[in-house]
């Protein structure tokens, strides 16, 4: 991050909850906290287990100050619209935060099937991870510009040639920068965002603005 | 010398995309500092653009055609490397369904190859029916001919196309479009060297972002210099 001037990044577990271990968000906030100003953490969390993930949801947004939600489909082998996730989603949705959800080829993780639980869910706001990724991105930014709780975070999508089209299409204040470290680098990442034919306006707010306002995060000088 | 193993003709591929082929590619080389390029076809159809332009800029384009299903591979490969100095197929796209390149036509198509040694490019990754190891058994039967795997399987399948290299020699990795650098520097560990090949995939991609990837992986002067250009250049013989 500091090789690239990176100043804050949202991170999330690699392991769901419930999931091989139950201290997955106490260890990733004892990580975050050696960086308080740097690192965002987001809750990762499995659907399928109704209750008990409703209430993980609730202890790391209440007690340990998380501020977002990652569901991923693969990982939770879980349709995004299915009624069996929904209950999580309206208690995000309840508490106000985002939720990131990978998209991509994967049979569970098509930016159609996250469209339609971004239907069915009006004010919960979604991020569409990887937009896509290479596969899908122009279904992505399609999606996106008909739903406005839709979001697009660019990292694995490797065209710099197509974000022109994703703020035309989907306009300029919901498209997020992210780099998917360590499937990706954010050296590689950034430069995309640079060598785009971008206003210097519309990079600053996929470079950050959208996602500290996304996040609620106070709007610090230069962040 | 950088050279970029995998270009398109192509100008507009995304819609409102402005960019009209040759001088912007051209430019977009230079601006990348890519000194050469293989420029292959997205379909039989390029094949006239692609001599057309590779001879107007021949010594900085290096012409692949792709051959039509309809006509008989080895006449028009043979004609075209003996004729028009082309120096490889490609690119070719396996697919499942419908559209399925037939087994019986990419086996002509491959026995023309190894007539005219010429290298090979396919399409990998992102799709299940596009994955590596959909070539083992083609690898296996012609040993002789060079497969240049397109994106080496791209993110979702890199570790298949690792995998696959390691299992035939006559196998190269392309590296455009696969999205990490940490499993640039495995399959240099795991396969060597001397058989990865930097390509852009321009204008779907671009040579700068798709160049810096392989700075990040942090492989050496030597072995990012191999990659950059020396491996293209020895399998080509340019």
């Amino acid at each position: 991050m500091d090789a690239c001037q990176i100043k804050l990044a949202v991170v999330a577990p690699l392991l769901d909850f419930p999931g091989p271990d139950p201290q997955v968000h106490q260890i990733l906030q004892k990580a975050v906290r050696r960086f308080p100003n740097r690192l965002i953490p987001f809750a990762r969390l499995d659907p399928r287990y109704g209750e008990q993930a409703i209430r993980e949801l609730a202890f790391a947004v209440d007690t340990l100050g998380f501020k977002g939600l990652l569901f991923d489909p693969v990982s939770t082998r879980s349709l995004s619209y299915h009624p069996q996730v929904l209950p999580l989603m309206q208690a995000a949705s309840e508490r106000g935060i985002p939720v990131l959800i990978p998209t991509g080829n994967a049979y569970l993780g098509l930016p159609e099937q996250v469209a339609l639980l971004a239907e069915k869910m009006p004010n919960l706001r979604i991020v569409l991870g990887h937009m896509g990724t290479a596969a899908h991105a122009l279904r992505a930014i399609d999606l996106a510009s008909r739903c406005e709780n839709l979001y697009l975070e660019t990292s694995l999508q490797q065209s710099p040639f197509r974000l022109p089209l994703a703020v035309r299409e989907v306009g300029e204040t919901r498209i997020l920068f992210g780099s998917a470290m360590p499937y990706s680098h954010q050296r590689t990442e950034l430069l995309k965002v640079h060598v785009a034919e971008l206003s210097p306006q519309q990079k600053c707010l996929i470079l950050g603005e959208n996602a500290k306002r996304l996040l609620g995060l106070e709007l610090d000088e230069g962040a | 010398m950088i050279i970029d193993a995998h270009i398109h003709l192509q100008g507009s591929v995304y819609a409102g995309d402005k960019r009209a082929g040759g001088d912007d590619l051209l430019r977009a080389m230079d601006e990348a500092g890519v000194s050469r390029a293989v420029v292959v076809g997205l379909g039989p159809e390029d094949n006239g653009s692609i001599i057309e332009i590779a001879t107007s800029y021949s010594s900085r384009l290096i012409p692949f055609i792709c051959v039509d299903p309809e006509d008989r591979p080895s006449l028009v490969i043979k004609r075209a490397a003996l004729e028009r100095g082309i120096r490889g197929l490609g690119e070719i796209y396996l697919k499942c369904g419908p559209s399925q390149l037939p087994e019986a036509h990419l086996r002509l198509v491959l026995e023309a190859a190894k007539t005219h040694a010429l290298p090979v490019m396919i399409h990998t990754g992102d799709f299940s029916y596009t994955a590596p190891l959909l070539m083992t058994d083609m690898a296996r039967r012609f040993p002789d001919v060079i497969f240049i795997l397109a994106h080496m399987g791209s993110t979702a399948f890199v570790l298949d196309a690792i995998e696959i290299a390691k299992m035939f020699p006559n196998i190269y990795l392309e590296t455009s479009g696969m999205t990490s650098p940490s499993m640039l520097g495995r399959a240099v560990a795991e396969c060597g060297p001397g058989r990865i090949l930097f390509g852009s995939d321009y204008p779907f991609w671009h040579p700068l972002v798709e160049m810096e990837r392989i700075e990040a992986a942090d492989l050496g002067t030597a072995t990012t210099r191999m990659i950059l250009g020396e491996n293209i250049a020895r399998l080509l013989d340019l």
